[in-house]
């Protein structure tokens, strides 16, 4: 099983908070997925190529040009605090 | 009599000879959504359907799906309609633009009735992780209707609509569309935009169709393929009619079935049912023959480290920013993203979002996410080499047909597990059908048909013979 620390730090990582009476759950839930990932550790595979995606696309490259897109102020319609076009959020730097 | 349980073609004539008209459709989808009550939807379009409808009177029938309501997967945006993902975070989310899959059946004067309860993201195998509650299976109330789709297929079986649109990142149309007895598609990885989709796995999300019957569904793949430039993963594969094999001989198919598909961990009648069909291919004189395709037994823990790795990077853009959901109570831009994260998603997604930012960090990237890259690539070679002496691959859809509502819910593998025979197409990325092809205690059994990369013409053309030939009942005589 899983140690407590593993799992806030797991929590850390996912940007989520653990309520103290969730942590026996989380324990035994990502034990069980994290055993179950263990399986492919042992699978022997001789070759060496990965496969990222099933796409064949090559690399596609846009002209530089300035094109019409979203309306700036649609832009802002979904999020919760808007000055003019600037969104606000919490202090970054101190 | 009612219009939308007549096959399309038939609707389609009516249409033209103006004996009915797409209002007359659309009224039919509300009435039948308040008689059956099956939390099939999280939000309805039904002002802007009817302006629809009734904007279309003026028009000439110029299309065979002209005027038809359709329903559509909550995690395909709509401009101006409300689109969740059934997700608390994303409750009041409306989209700025549409979606090119939306844009395509705009294009053809279909009229979308609302947007379809799922499971939160994506993430699950029943309908029961939504922020809005569970979707009910029309063929009994207290099961199940399967997922992540569940809102989209449960509406075609109830009869809503006669078409719908899912998403499928390792099951999510072919598993309700199994368990609800209706044909639904996972397109070839490339075959349909995903521009619009709110992402969950980006290499393995694909959108396709779901419907009452065969020809049906290759109508709406016609109208939902093709090349895309705001995708960088679509394909410019020339896109085919897809009902052009559609009732072609099949005798000289080739056909594969893997061992690991008919292995004791399925359900006996649901092999049985599998069997049966083998029967009546062979009779009809196809080659079948019981194959291994190498790896398959790894699905399970291969989807883990890629979907769940791909879905905690997709979902770290909700952070009480720039849109959805946005606690008041932080002191920093931290305790912002954290609590706002924590109060909008669910169990599921909070699970696989951690495990995927697990398996990714440090120098676990190269442990977990290296070696299933490598698997990846193996199990795909396995699967072509199988194609290349194939034309196509059958087995069940799903292990079992469709189960009781809250079986299981602390089982963090279970949604996992219910998803073992559908995983590996997405791994792969073929092209993959659910087919009915039989009923265990009264409920639909789904047949798997996978096919090469762009041969969905060719699952088709052997769908629609098995359904030809069985002729199965699949109308649900009532809906309680």
């Amino acid at each position: 099983m899983i140690k407590e620390d593993k799992v806030k730090h797991i929590a850390d990582l996912a940007k989520l908070n653990i309520k103290d009476e969730e942590m026996a759950k989380y324990q035994i839930q990502l034990t069980a997925i994290l055993s179950e990932i263990d399986k492919i550790l042992k699978v022997d595979i001789k070759e060496e190529e990965i496969m990222i995606s099933p796409s064949t696309n090559q690399n596609v490259f846009d002209e530089d040009k300035i094109e019409q897109h979203l309306p700036k102020e649609d832009m802002f319609k979904n999020a919760k605090r808007v000055k003019g076009d600037y969104i606000i959020v919490p202090k970054v730097i101190e | 009599m009612r219009y939308l349980d007549l096959d399309i073609k038939t609707i389609n004539e009516k249409l033209k000879t103006k004996e009915i008209k797409p209002i007359d459709l659309v009224n039919e989808a509300f009435k039948r959504i308040e008689e059956t009550d099956l939390n099939c939807f999280i939000t309805l379009n039904k002002e802007e359907a009817i302006k629809q409808a009734l904007e279309l009177e003026k028009k000439e029938v110029d299309n065979i799906l002209f005027g038809l309501p359709i329903a559509i997967k909550d995690n395909i945006i709509t401009k101006d309609l409300r689109t969740t993902a059934a997700s608390h975070i994303l409750d009041d989310f409306i989209p700025i633009y549409d979606a090119t899959v939306i844009s395509k059946i705009k294009e053809k004067n279909m009229i979308i009735i609302g947007k379809t309860n799922m499971d939160e993201f994506a993430m699950g195998s029943t309908g029961e992780t939504s922020y809005f509650g569970n979707t009910l299976n029309p063929w009994n109330k207290s099961l199940v209707p399967g997922g992540s789709s569940s809102g989209s297929a449960a509406c075609v079986a109830a009869r809503i609509t006669p078409l719908s649109l899912g998403t499928d990142t390792g099951g999510s149309i072919r598993q309700p569309s199994s368990f609800c007895g209706l044909v639904g598609l996972k397109p070839t990885y490339g075959r349909v935009s995903r521009y619009g989709i709110i992402a969950f796995a980006s290499s393995l999300d694909q959108v396709g169709p779901i419907t009452r019957n065969v020809y049906e569904n290759a109508l709406l793949l016609n109208v939902i393929s093709g090349y895309d430039k705001n995708d960088l993963t679509s394909s410019k594969e020339q896109v085919k009619d897809y009902t052009s094999l559609i009732g072609q001989d099949v005798s000289n198919l080739k056909i594969a079935v893997p061992n690991y598909y008919m292995s004791d961990t399925i359900d006996k009648t649901v092999r049985q049912a599998v069997l049966d069909v083998i029967d009546l291919l062979k009779e009809k004189g196809c080659q079948i023959d019981y194959v291994d395709i190498d790896y398959l037994e790894y699905a399970i823990p291969l989807y883990q480290v890629i979907a769940l790795g791909e879905a905690s990077s997709n979902l770290a853009r909700y952070d009480g920013v720039k849109y959805g959901l946005k606690v008041d109570d932080f002191k920093n831009i931290d305790e912002l993203y954290k609590n706002t994260r924590t109060e909008g998603f669910g169990n599921e997604v909070k699970r696989r979002i951690m495990i995927g930012s697990y398996i990714l960090s440090g120098e676990n990237a190269n442990i977990y996410y290296y070696k299933a890259l490598k698997l990846r690539k193996a199990m795909t070679d396995s699967f072509k080499k199988c194609l290349a002496k194939y034309d196509l691959i059958i087995g069940p859809t799903n292990t079992d047909v469709a189960y009781k509502l809250g079986t299981k819910q602390d089982d963090a593998l279970k949604s996992f597990y219910d998803d073992l025979l559908t995983i590996p197409v997405n791994m792969s990325g073929l092209p993959a059908l659910s087919l009915p092809v039989g009923f265990k205690n009264n409920l639909p059994i789904g047949m798997h048909i996978i096919g090469n990369y762009f041969e969905e013409d060719k699952i088709y053309q052997l769908a629609s013979f098995v359904e030809k030939e069985l002729n199965l009942d699949l109308n649900i005589k009532e809906v309680k």
